[in-house]
């Protein structure tokens, strides 16, 4: 098992959102029905180093794919950002891709359609070369053609090159595909469901091509539906449910120990090799809800076998649970996996230096897609303003000591306090953000600021009792001062007052 | 279920705007010719003043706009001009040949529907038989033959044998004798009828058969299909309740798509036999440069495809119940 | 499980018509038993003929095969006179789940009329009895009666999936043939399906026959396996005899390529590929492949054995064992 290499990853995933419209129809139109949105991939952060294996486990629909397709820039995203190798590809245009392209490759499902049957395995691995413009001399390119069919384990390569796909078996196709993505001598390998077409007997094959490749410093993002692969190949796992990562961790670390009630079910169903060593199967009822109509709160909750009231309304973010062995394991879980206090411990144990980084790591982000969020912050504030204002109206009619401009101050802290607190609380999205699709669970746990969110909401809670009690004094002593009644009188013989 | 009346609107709403674009389109064509229907007028009095005058009248001196708005009102109450030959409303003068034409190609396509119906699902349920074979190569020996082709073929060869007539819509010595009966005027009507229609309905019984062979045989490879075998089917059951209405599926959109387009398609096979249908009026219409007839002949071919399209869209609707968009 | 066998198929051979005039030999001389209320695990790699056989048993090949052997039920030899014989028994007694049950069912028709079919075909039931014991099918396998006029993109994959087990329990058959039932679904729609497929056979007394390329589903839900390669069952035993105790290097292989979740062991694959059954194959079809492979391998085929009571295998290793040869 290796472990991220220093020099940072290779892709890194921050907050991901991407959500695909749904077509309301003429009639849905005419209706006014709310316009809908597939919520694919809601929020997700990962990362994969160089030398690494990284597997997304998940059920169909639970987004995994639809991941895969955003980190290779097919499909565009809504939120979060996306960087490779240090560089941020998120708002990158098609021309600016293209030379990343090589260094991103992808390996898709079915090897049966993935390659042209017209095409011989000379030609299909030669094309990438010639799309990139990288060849060289004839001589040269077919020079790495044979070097890429003898590192996709396709040896001797002369008995392959000059085959066409039908003459070949569905692993060799496999190999060829692989091959195919090798010539670019790629940094990263994005595999999807790579041996779920393929027979048993040769699946292990390519999984151990590809985690020699991974031993030769690639880094890989692999996709599947097959836990026990996952286990056995992968480095680390990160289980998805409904467009949310919902655990991840060293991959032995997450099927030995797994904290989601989700992962734990997911496991208790996979049949072993054994007939002796049946678990009982937790059978989850029903099947993944639609990704339109995601549940409120934790998205599990319907389905979840330790569903609390609670989980109605909180969604959880991904932390270090309490039952973890390692401090890289992460569930989203306020039931079966919660987290040490925050106050306590900084965030899942990271140093000064790290909590620095992450407090930074918002002003890097901003960098993408900017102006989303700044319009956010306008609504939030203009929300604010208004709410605050409103607020401090009600409040200025109270009788009591203190100015009416500084009650319509209190009001708007009051408010905003609220407003943030309510936000974090449950969904962690504020209005502003929500209405332009802003993703702010905070994947690592932590506020938005580095600042694990408890502390947020410790002090949003501080800020609002103590001006709760200011109030109260207020009302409840009015004459501290002549001023008072002067005051009293004077908002007493206000027009509002005289309905 | 809303997506299923989503489809039905939606399907209704794009034929309505359709057919307006293609009476837009209709108009535009023909104004963007040089010159107008006045222009062209060469005679001793048409002075620039008469030329002005008439160009008033017939609303020509006004802008491209409200000429259109005219077009569009005069459309709407069924108004299609008149004609500048003859001088008699288009309306009226297309009937005649549509009324023919409608009559002959009902009587072709329906032939060519049962017949291609019917030898396409024995073809595709006896696969790799004799009868399959013959079938096929027969159908594709129609298909790829020419119509003008066939037309002369069955003129020369097969109409005297069968003492059909090979030309024109009417017998010349009918009603010498005094007024046919209704009985000897249809009989009459028929017999000259049966020739182009045959024609016809031979290239279209070639082409839909071999639509329905590979619609039917993809359909008895499905699943379901094995499964109707397995729960004890006979095979024409099979082929009756599980068969033919999937299969039908593609074969309706074939069959509509075709169908539109041989309203217009009948020009050969009515120059041929000389007979009276739109596609006759339309070459005679050319000859005459009748413009305004041709533009009312165009939007009539238009509609037509347009309106087989909506109507394949609707018995889409009705035999697939998956259908919500 | 001593009683008789419900049904006994007896060397069983598929043969295809290839276009070129040569023949495949997709079914090589199947023999195997099936006990009342067991369940047993058909298990192989594609191409290894366990859906033709079958498909051979409910006598659903197309016309370019041809069989030979029996298959008998309760003693009587169906296969004797082709689909004469076989049809009074097909769906009534032995039934199917496809393989491609997600597309069992037709796309334009609902799934209750779909379910009536067969009953009204064979007579079980008609008109509104047929009705209502569609519904309490539909109940049976955890889909609510009111859905019996829905049509079949109305349902999700694993309610098709059901619906399709519904559809073979229509005639109450005594023996359940379900093809790779869970092939294309989600493992926690895959458990439901597994389970819901032993608590029928253990409710209604069913013997089923599971056939799949999936390993770890057979060891969990079968009480019996038998292996498939090239054409022929090359091992066959107890679950848990055939996993702690294989006698045959396939078997053995096939269980070293299968990751398990919680294993230690490393994942290894087998080398090279089945053999083509379109021509003869001179001593075990498995050898050029195998590990164990020795001198008369190649040359001589291997007899089936009795290693132990009930467990038999078709490898030169269990030569030395002195043991009969099965009846």
């Amino acid at each position: 098992m290796s472990t991220t290499a220093e020099p940072g990853p290779l892709l890194e995933v921050d907050d991901l959102v991407t959500r695909y419209p749904v077509s309301r129809g003429v009639v849905g139109t005419l209706r006014r029905r709310p316009r809908l949105q597939v919520h694919a991939v809601e929020g997700v952060s990962f990362s994969v180093g160089p030398g690494e294996m990284v597997a997304l486990v998940g059920e169909s629909g639970c987004g995994k794919t639809s991941t895969a397709q955003t980190v290779i820039r097919m499909v565009d995203n809504q939120g979060g950002s996306i960087r490779f190798d240090g560089r941020d590809i998120t708002g990158m245009s098609a021309g600016g891709m293209r030379p990343l392209r090589r260094e991103i490759q992808m390996i898709y499902q079915d090897p049966y359609e993935s390659l042209d049957p017209r095409f011989r395995v000379r030609d299909t691995i030669e094309e990438p070369l010639l799309v990139h413009k990288l060849g060289g001399s004839s001589k040269q390119r077919e020079q790495k053609v044979l070097e890429a069919l003898k590192r996709a384990g396709l040896t001797p390569p002369d008995l392959f090159i000059d085959r066409f796909p039908h003459e070949l078996s569905g692993g060799q196709r496999q190999r060829v595909a692989i091959a195919a993505s090798l010539v670019l001598d790629p940094k990263l390998l994005v595999a999807d469901e790579p041996v779920s077409m393929l027979d048993v007997s040769v699946r292990a094959g390519i999984l151990s091509l590809l985690d020699g490749l991974r031993r030769e410093g690639m880094g890989i993002l692999m996709i599947t539906h097959d836990l026990s692969t996952a286990a056995h190949f992968a480095d680390r796992i990160a289980v998805m449910y409904l467009g949310r990562i919902v655990e991840e961790g060293p991959a032995q670390e997450v099927v030995r120990n797994p904290q989601h009630p989700y992962t734990r079910a997911l496991i208790s169903v996979v049949p072993k090799r054994d007939p002796n060593e049946q678990t009982v199967p937790q059978i989850l009822t029903g099947e993944t809800p639609n990704p339109v109509h995601v549940p409120s709160g934790c998205r599990f909750h319907p389905r979840c076998p330790v569903a609390e009231q609670a989980c109605r309304t909180i969604d959880p973010s991904l932390q270090r649970p309490n039952g973890a062995n390692v401090p890289e394991h992460r569930a989203a879980c306020i039931v079966t996996a919660p987290g040490p206090s925050a106050d306590e411990v900084g965030p899942d144990g990271r140093s000064a230096g790290q909590l620095a980084a992450a407090a930074l790591r918002p002003a890097a982000l901003a960098l993408s897609g900017w102006w989303r969020r700044v319009w956010a912050l306008v609504i939030d504030a203009a929300v604010v303003l208004a709410g605050g204002v409103a607020l401090g109206g009600i409040l200025a009619l109270v009788p009591g000591s203190l100015g009416s401009s500084l009650r319509v101050g209190i009001g708007v802290v009051l408010f905003s306090a609220l407003y943030f607190t309510i936000a974090h609380g449950s969904t962690g999205q504020t209005l502003g953000k929500r209405a332009l699709g802003i993703a702010v669970r905070d994947v690592h746990g932590s506020g938005p600021i580095g600042y694990p969110r408890s502390f947020l909401r410790w002090l949003a809670f501080a800020v609002f009792t103590l001006l709760v009690v200011v109030l109260i004094i207020d009302l409840l002593f009015p004459l501290w001062d002549d001023r008072h009644q002067a005051l009293h009188d004077k908002v007493a013989s206000s027009s509002v007052f005289q309905v | 279920m809303e997506g299923r009346a989503d489809y039905v609107v939606k399907r209704t709403l794009f034929a309505l705007l359709t057919v307006f674009v293609a009476v837009t389109i209709n108009f535009l064509l023909f104004r963007a010719l040089p010159g107008d229907a006045v222009s062209g007028l060469r005679c001793q009095h048409c002075t620039i003043q008469f030329k002005a005058a008439l160009r008033h009248d017939l609303g020509l001196d006004k802008s491209k706009w409200e000429q259109y708005k005219i077009y569009l009102k005069q459309l709407a109450h069924g108004n299609l001009g008149l004609s500048d030959v003859s001088h008699e409303p288009v309306r009226g003068l297309l009937w005649d040949p549509l009324k023919n034409t409608l009559l002959m190609l009902t009587l072709g396509t329906v032939f060519s529907i049962i017949f291609g119906l019917l030898t396409g699902v024995v073809a595709a349920w006896r696969r790799g038989t004799w009868v399959d074979k013959g079938s096929l190569w027969t159908s594709l020996a129609f298909y790829s033959m020419p119509t003008q082709w066939l037309g002369l073929m069955i003129v020369y060869f097969v109409a005297d044998r069968i003492g059909l007539p090979h030309g024109g819509i009417q017998s010349p010595d009918l009603g010498i004798l005094g007024n046919p009966s209704t009985y000897d005027y249809w009989k009459d009507r028929l017999e000259h009828m049966i020739l182009p229609a045959l024609t016809l309905g031979l290239v279209l019984y070639g082409e839909y058969t071999l639509i329905v062979r590979s619609a039917m045989l993809e359909t008895l490879g499905e699943d379901y299909v094995l499964t109707a075998r397995a729960k004890g089917l006979s095979n024409f059951a099979i082929v009756r309740k599980h068969g033919l209405r999937n299969a039908m599926l593609p074969i309706v959109t074939l069959i509509a798509l075709s169908l539109g387009f041989i309203v217009g398609g009948a020009i050969t096979v009515e120059y041929v036999f000389d007979y009276p249908g739109i596609g006759l009026a339309i070459v005679d219409a050319i000859d005459k440069r009748d413009y305004t007839f041709l533009q009312g002949a165009f939007l009539l071919l238009t509609i037509s495809v347009i309106l087989f399209n909506f109507l394949a869209d609707l018995l889409y609707f009705k035999l697939d119940p998956r259908v919500t968009t | 499980m001593s009683r008789e066998p419900i049904l006994s198929v007896e060397d069983l051979h598929v043969w295809f018509d290839l276009s070129g005039g040569s023949e495949l030999h997709a079914v090589q001389g199947v023999s195997f038993d099936l006990r009342p209320g067991e369940r047993m695990g058909l298990v192989g790699e594609s191409g290894c003929g366990k859906t033709t056989t079958i498909l051979a048993m409910m006598g659903l090949l197309p016309s370019s095969a041809s069989v030979a052997g029996s298959v008998s039920l309760d003693g009587e030899n169906i296969m004797a006179r082709g689909e004469d014989t076989v049809s009074p028994h097909r769906w009534k007694d032995i039934a199917m789940v496809f393989q491609g049950a997600m597309n069992a069912f037709n796309p334009v028709k609902t799934i209750g009329s779909q379910i009536v079919e067969p009953m009204e075909l064979h007579g079980t039931a008609t008109g509104k009895a047929a009705r209502g014991q569609t519904r309490e099918l539909l109940e049976l396998v955890g889909i609510s009666g009111d859905r019996v006029n829905n049509y079949p993109h109305e349902f999700s994959g694993g309610m098709r999936q059901r619906a399709a087990i519904a559809l073979a329990l229509a005639c109450e058959p005594r023996v359940l043939l379900a093809d790779e039932p869970t092939t294309a679904l989600d493992v926690m729609v895959q458990a439901q399906i597994l389970e819901l497929l032993v608590r029928l056979t253990r409710d209604l007394g069913l013997s089923m026959i599971l056939v799949t390329h999936d390993l770890p589903v057979v060891a969990q839900v079968c009480d019996r396996a038998a292996v498939m390669y090239a054409g022929e069952i090359v091992e066959m035993g107890a679950m848990s005899t055939i996993y702690h105790d294989p006698r045959h290097p396939y078997t053995r292989m096939l269980f070293g390529a299968t990751p398990d979740l919680l294993g230690d062991a490393d994942v290894i694959s087998i080398p090279g590929a089945p053999p083509r059954l379109d021509r003869e194959i001179v001593g075990c079809p498995f050898a050029p492949r195998c590990d164990s492979a020795f001198a008369p391998c190649a040359t001589v085929a291997p007899r089936r054995m009795e290693t132990s009571p009930g467990h038999e295998a078709v490898c030169h290793l269990n030569d030395h064992v002195v043991a009969k040869e099965p009846a």
